[in-house]
């Protein structure tokens, strides 16, 4: 029964209702009713991963290797413990920034480069091609198998049979147009491929449900369970050896597969397809995170019984290890079983193609061919009205081209390897993109030169240490390549090179790629300087969980509404334009006229829209073209420096006020400091007047106490001692009397009954005053010089005589005992006028002169002199001549009299009085 | 700590469970020619341990966040001195 027409007849329904599905889940997404929206088609689209390569492959490495298969599935399992961190991020960049391929991204990522783009394209199809030969390979070979029904036989070399007569050729041309009709049907705006998602999700299915069947028939049909086959694989000859780890290959390339699956699990362009651009919601990845590897772990539970009862059926060799999932159940005369595995490996080869196709024809069409066309002025493309026809002739020619290649390759390499060393091949290609991707969501400082250095040294050594030994392997070039390196150089040897031996060929090129790879991103980031694009889209990218997802200000233009709608128009058809404009205008409460000039907003909206048909790097050249005028790199160099400088101004702001509190502390320093000198001047003040109020207290009691205790003194002697007491109390009132009224002066509770005044006056009151100090003894004699016309001056009558006063009565006390004299002069001099008194006595040494005028002090010592006055004399003119607004000072040498002289400013014009007493008014 | 950043903690908990489970070191103590029940300790370990792994990250996304009792976190926020009683006020 099982004919080679009944069997493309069974393929080609299950294709019908591959179809069937993605049509209606495409007919449910436009009535935004989406079959895909939920966690477990998500999941399952995922699983888009698990290829010919798990399914025909694992078997095939499990029966060379026991768990040698197992870090492929094991290291996504790991990387979708970190997918919170590392693919929700990704996810949301992706949404934020509308990216569609794994080049899209990293091309936007550093400053939307058109050349990265075009590298990351370049990469990612040269590197898929022998992915999708093995799937090829693995498709023609089931096939070929299956048509033997019931021998068990292995298809003739691919190489040997002219291409006409292989069935891997018509595989292919059948395949790319099952793709072309698939994923490049209609241009899809969103580039949202919900049909193709749901069916993916389907043959996810169908390839588990196949493979579980013929793993439950093998273990538990074919065998009496898990314990039974490997009990017989034990007392196999040579199949106990694989029960351990030396048998899958060694710790090495253990350790290097984990690593390389963790990376291919993101990185391959089909998975970025589905895990990233496909996914509808990120809340979805929740539960995908254990789902996925629940998926990877079912489809694995049967590997290895499968890959022993295999063995252990066909112990004389000549079965393919890779085909034992079909050809176990046609051993067994199992036709529906066979058939059904036939399916299974069918689906899993078709998804692979569709979605790795899919989304290398996005790549080819946004990233590589459309920016090189937009950048070729002669063709007029920017001004072309409609280029949908164009976009889908090159996804559609770039899907036909990519499988003939690898029908190509499948070709060239003949059968020479296994179907997962093929894939491995794949796996390290699209490892490259992991330092450009990882570094570039991480880290602001990755820079465009270090990816693009990265990729291209890494992708170099890929293709030396890897694809072409494959060419050497397969025959087609010279194999003392392989053995002695090229032209005999052994240190250039491609599997080990720079004399590294020692390791599998996987991890070997892993290694190199790698060490190259990374040391060139680091290398050229740290030493390369970001351009303003790269720089913002550095800081878009690693803080796309602190922004907010709003268009951004970039785009400053002088296109009108208009012409930005012909433009969409022209990409994402007139009706859809239509459609999303009228969203926007809903969004912005606003209606766009055609003719008035689009606000950054629009632009920036259009240019999210382009970016989801052609890419980032296309839709800025597109919009320059209309906008004319090149991004306005100021703008976004000026949003940069308004960050930076929002930054400085909140430092300048930090240290305007610690500066602030550095002064005001200081202030607090020195009133504190005034404050405890202060303190001290008081507790001294208070000694000082206690001890003063003491003396003549002390005099006055002892004086008393003795006119008390003796009455019968003499009069004359008592009243002599009566006069002391009179005298001393005197003196007690004077120094009351002074004490009080510094305390007001200082206190500031003093009135001062301010008046314009001749000072002749005052001078004259005060002379009369004194004058009894002057009849004492005739042995003083007093000279004055005061002229008439002297100026007058704003001050307290009063409180001038004082000063007069006191200056007078120190004269006359300090003045020569036998033979004294006092001067007084005034006279008016710049504006002032100054009153000097002076006098013939011991004088006052100049060290001694500012203490003079300071509470209690006195010249000579305390000790020894008996005091001659209150001690507070002095201070107080001090504060009486600077509450006039003048000065008072000393002049004086010891033995050479002393000179105190004070100047007083005039009244002026404005003050309330006359300003000069007019000659003669006094008498 | 919010509650997203304890969801976070744990998955980097698992990675590295998961890395310690998965590679050399730990993986040589059943890298050995014994069996149970006919199957290798090896087979057994690693489907066993990834199986374990599987059901801790389910646990990990599935269980809900952890709040802290209601009340409970200001009472020792108090306790601390971090909450005065004019901030109380205030809020």
């Amino acid at each position: 029964m099982l004919q080679g027409w009944f069997i493309i007849a069974a393929a080609f329904a299950y294709l019908c209702v591959l179809f069937a599905i993605a049509y209606w889940g495409d007919k449910r997404a436009a009535e935004k009713r989406s079959i895909i929206s939920n966690p477990y088609v998500y999941t399952l689209s995922i699983a888009v991963y698990c290829t010919s390569w798990t399914f025909y492959g694992s078997v095939g490495r499990a029966a060379s290797s026991g768990v040698g298969f197992l870090p492929i599935y094991l290291g996504p399992t790991l990387t979708f413990i970190l997918a919170w961190f590392v693919l929700r991020k990704i996810i949301r960049i992706s949404k934020v920034n509308r990216i569609t391929s794994i080049a899209d991204f990293i091309a936007s990522r550093y400053g939307k480069s058109s050349y990265l783009g075009g590298l990351v394209t370049i990469i990612a199809v040269i590197g898929i091609v022998p992915y999708i030969s093995l799937q090829l390979s693995a498709v023609s070979d089931s096939f070929t198998v299956l048509t033997q029904y019931p021998v068990v036989a292995m298809a003739e070399k691919v190489s040997s049979v002219p291409i006409f007569a292989d069935t891997a050729f018509y595989v292919s041309l059948f395949l790319g147009a099952f793709a072309i009709l698939f994923g490049a049907r209609h241009l899809d705006a969103s580039e949202h491929h919900e049909g193709m998602v749901a069916a993916i999700a389907f043959e996810s299915v169908v390839k588990l449900l196949a493979f579980l069947a013929i793993g439950l028939f093998v273990t538990y049909g074919v065998y009496d369970g898990f314990g039974d086959i490997f009990s017989r694989a034990q007392t196999t000859e040579g199949l106990a050896k694989l029960f351990t780890m030396e048998g899958a290959g060694g710790y090495g390339s253990w350790v290097s597969l984990t690593l390389l699956s963790m990376a291919a699990i993101i990185f391959l362009p089909r998975q970025f397809q589905m895990t990233v651009v496909e996914c509808t919601n990120e809340r979805h990845l929740k539960k995908a995170v254990w789902l996925f590897p629940l998926y990877l772990f079912l489809i694995n539970i049967f590997v290895l019984p499968i890959a022993f009862g295999g063995l252990l059926h066909f112990p004389q060799g000549g079965v393919n290890a890779d085909m034992f999932v079909l050809t176990l159940p046609m051993a067994e005369h199992q036709e529906m079983l066979a058939l059904f595995a036939f399916i299974g490996g069918l689906s899993a080869a078709t998804a692979m193609i569709i979605v790795a196709t899919v989304s290398l024809s996005t790549m080819v069409s946004n990233d590589l061919v459309m920016p090189v066309l937009l950048r070729f002025a002669w063709l007029h493309l920017s001004r072309r009205a409609d280029l949908t026809g164009l976009i889908l002739t090159i996804r559609r020619t770039t899907i036909a081209v990519v499988l003939l290649m690898g029908y190509l390759y499948v070709r060239l390499i003949g059968d020479s390897y296994a179907l997962v060393s093929i894939g491995l091949v794949s796996f390290i290609a699209a490892a490259q993109f992991a330092p450009a991707i990882i570094g570039g969501i991480f880290w602001k400082g990755a820079s465009r030169a270090g990816a693009i250095a990265g990729l291209g040294g890494g992708f170099v050594l890929w293709a030396y240490t890897l694809l072409v030994p494959s060419f050497a392997r397969s025959g087609r070039l010279p194999e003392s390549f392989l053995l002695d390196g090229p032209l005999g150089i052994g240190m250039l040897k491609p599997q080990a090179l720079f004399w590294l031996e020692g390791l599998d060929p996987t991890s070997h090129a892993l290694f190199w790629t790698m060490v190259i790879n990374i040391g060139l991103f680091l290398a050229f980031s740290l030493c390369s300087s970001q351009s303003v694009v790269e720089r913002s889209q550095a800081v878009q990218f690693v803080d796309v969980f602190k922004r907010t997802a709003t268009g951004r200000h970039t785009w400053q233009g002088r296109a009108t509404v208009g012409e930005i709608k012909q433009l969409l128009a022209r990409f994402i058809g007139r009706v859809r334009m239509e459609n999303t404009f009228s969203e926007l205008e809903k969004s912005l409460v606003q209606v766009l006229p055609d003719e008035g000039v689009a606000s950054v907003e629009v632009v920036a909206f259009a240019e999210r829209q382009l970016a989801g048909t052609i890419g980032a790097a296309s839709a800025r050249i597109m919009l320059a073209s209309v906008v004319r005028e090149e991004m306005h790199d100021m703008d976004e160099m000026l949003e940069i420096l308004d960050e930076a400088s929002q930054v400085i101004e909140y430092s300048r702001r930090l240290e305007e006020k610690s500066h602030q509190l550095q002064s005001v502390s200081d202030d607090l320093k020195a009133a504190n400091f005034q404050l405890k000198e202060l303190d001290k001047l008081k507790d001294e003040f208070i000694s000082t007047v206690s001890h003063e109020l003491r003396t003549p207290l002390t005099s006055i009691r002892s004086f008393s106490e003795i006119l008390h205790d003796n009455p019968d003194m003499s009069e004359e002697k008592q009243n002599e001692f009566v006069g002391i007491i009179v005298k001393e109390s005197e003196r007690l009132t004077r120094l009351l009397d002074n004490i009080l009224d510094i305390s007001k002066m200082e206190a500031g509770k003093l009135e001062w009954q301010l008046k314009v005044l001749d000072p002749k006056e005052v001078i004259e009151d005060a002379l009369a005053a004194t004058a009894g100090l002057f009849q004492q003894g005739d042995n003083i004699r007093l000279h004055t010089d005061l002229p008439d016309n002297l100026p007058a001056v704003h001050v307290d009558s009063d409180r001038l005589t004082q000063v007069l006063v006191n200056l007078i009565s120190n004269a006359v006390k300090f003045c020569d005992m036998d033979d004294g004299t006092v001067w007084i002069t005034a006279k008016a001099k710049d504006g002032a006028l100054c009153v000097s008194v002076r006098d013939n006595g011991i004088g006052i040494s100049p060290g001694d002169h500012e203490k003079v005028f300071k509470r209690f002090q006195q010249a000579g010592t305390l000790e020894t002199q008996k005091p001659r006055g209150t001690g507070l004399g002095l201070p107080i003119s001090v504060e009486i001549i600077v509450q006039f607004g003048g000065e008072i000072w000393v002049d004086s040498e010891i033995g050479a009299g002393a000179t105190f002289e004070f100047c007083i400013p005039v009244a002026s014009d404005d003050g309330d009085g006359l300003p000069f007493i007019k000659e003669g008014s006094t008498g | 700590m919010n509650g997203s950043e304890i969801v976070g903690g744990r998955f980097v908990a698992l990675f590295f469970l998961g890395i310690v489970l998965l590679t050399p070191p730990f993986l040589l103590i059943f890298d050995r020619s014994a069996e149970i029940s006919g199957i290798p300790v090896l087979y057994i370990y690693l489907f066993v341990a990834w199986a374990v792994l599987i059901a801790l990250l389910a646990l990990a996304t599935e269980l809900p966040k952890p709040q802290q009792r209601e009340g409970e976190g200001e009472a020792a926020a108090r306790a601390l001195g971090y909450i005065s009683a004019e901030q109380e006020k205030a809020s």
